[in-house]
């Protein structure tokens, strides 16, 4: 990450190393942004926000059933998520269940998530062999 | 830094296989998701199959009960439609919610997806052609057309089977698989149809063979219902992709 994030700046190499980093950026178009990106760097994480995408919102004991991680885990990932503005965490009731801790997808975890999932498709079939 | 590394061309392939490396690595990360993905929705389509049923098992004596309290198959009819429906209403909420997107959310996941849910109106096709027979089966029945009500029974049998077997050969990852408990609901709900149709049970009312298969209805969603969480731990042979 910090490797990509200096080649892009330029480094103590001077300008030869900026115009090759532009070139492999050209060619791994969107790589560096995906292997840098916090939120969506776990599978668990994108597990969740690509399930949210199918039905909004879930509550937090299906996710703890559904991604089988610790409750301190899943608490950690959906932090990050948080603080990425991707879901909410609210308190709301249900008919059948009632109070429950409900997780809800954001139009900004939305966009992230199929520009993540898109891209790792692009760049999949541009690159990796089969 | 070696004075190998230290030359340009040595050193843009060391750092495009380090890209590929992080490549492949998020390649394998997004297969991984898309697995715990694949499970969650068998999980919830199963989840919500199984209160479908189980409210299905209701309907003939939501009918029954109309039926007899005013005297008219109108009322009987028009109780259990509207039943259907809003079972359908809760059946969604439970699992059914985002069932197209759910389908190409797994082909993204997959790797041959597009952004927006392409397969929307799965459901609702499943919907127009589970309702029509049966409306069209009620309306004939009230206007005491045995003959047509006969036909819809069996053109609803058709039409169901038909459905099923096409979903079952172009998906090639179903969210929903054909058990031997929805072949049944399948069958039977028609059956029962013809049966009371055909006037086997001329004796009885005419929700009586519906009656007979409610049970059933409550078994098999009573079965879905507990192997709902089995998804959630299955072992995928052949994983999404």
């Amino acid at each position: 990450m910090a490797r990509h994030q200096d080649r892009e700046g330029g480094g103590p190499e001077g300008p030869a190393s900026t115009e090759r980093g532009e070139e492999e950026e050209g060619r791994f178009g969107g790589l560096t942004s995906l292997s840098s990106s916090g939120p969506l760097s776990s599978s668990a994480r994108v597990a969740i926000l690509a399930a949210l995408l199918a039905f909004r919102h879930t509550t937090f004991t299906e996710l703890m059933l559904a991604v089988n991680l610790p409750k301190s885990s899943l608490n950690m990932s959906l932090a990050i998520l948080k603080e990425n503005k991707f879901v909410t965490v609210r308190r709301g009731f249900l008919p059948v269940g009632g109070p429950r801790t409900i997780v809800e997808i954001t139009p900004e975890g939305e966009e992230a998530i199929r520009d993540h999932l898109m891209l790792m498709q692009n760049l999949a079939k541009k690159l990796l062999p089969g | 830094m070696s004075p190998a590394r230290s030359s340009p061309d040595t050193e843009e392939r060391v750092e495009e296989g380090d890209s590929l490396s992080t490549l492949s690595e998020l390649e394998g990360q997004r297969k991984e998701a898309g697995d715990i993905v694949y499970r969650w929705f068998r999980f919830r389509v199963r989840r919500g199959i199984g209160v479908f049923y189980c409210l299905l098992s209701f309907l003939p004596v939501i009918g029954s009960i109309m039926g007899t309290l005013f005297a008219s198959q109108f009322v009987g009819v028009a109780g259990a439609s509207v039943a259907l429906v809003c079972s359908w209403a809760v059946s969604r909420n439970a699992g059914f919610r985002g069932f197209g997107r759910m389908s190409s959310t797994l082909d993204l996941l997959k790797g041959d997806g597009s952004p927006e849910g392409r397969r929307w109106g799965t459901v609702q096709t499943f919907v127009a052609i589970t309702l029509w027979p049966w409306l069209a089966y009620g309306i004939a029945g009230i206007l005491g057309l045995r003959a047509l009500q006969i036909l819809f029974a069996v053109l609803w049998l058709v039409e169901y089977v038909a459905y099923r077997f096409l979903t079952l050969s172009r998906n090639r990852n179903p969210l929903v698989d054909h058990r031997a408990e929805d072949w049944l609901v399948v069958v039977i709900i028609p059956v029962a149809a013809l049966i009371s149709a055909a006037g086997v049970l001329a004796s009885a009312p005419p929700f009586y063979a519906f009656l007979m298969v409610s049970p059933i209805l409550l078994f098999c969603g009573m079965k879905s219902l507990y192997d709902a969480p089995k998804e959630l731990v299955m072992d995928i042979g052949s994983p999404p992709r």
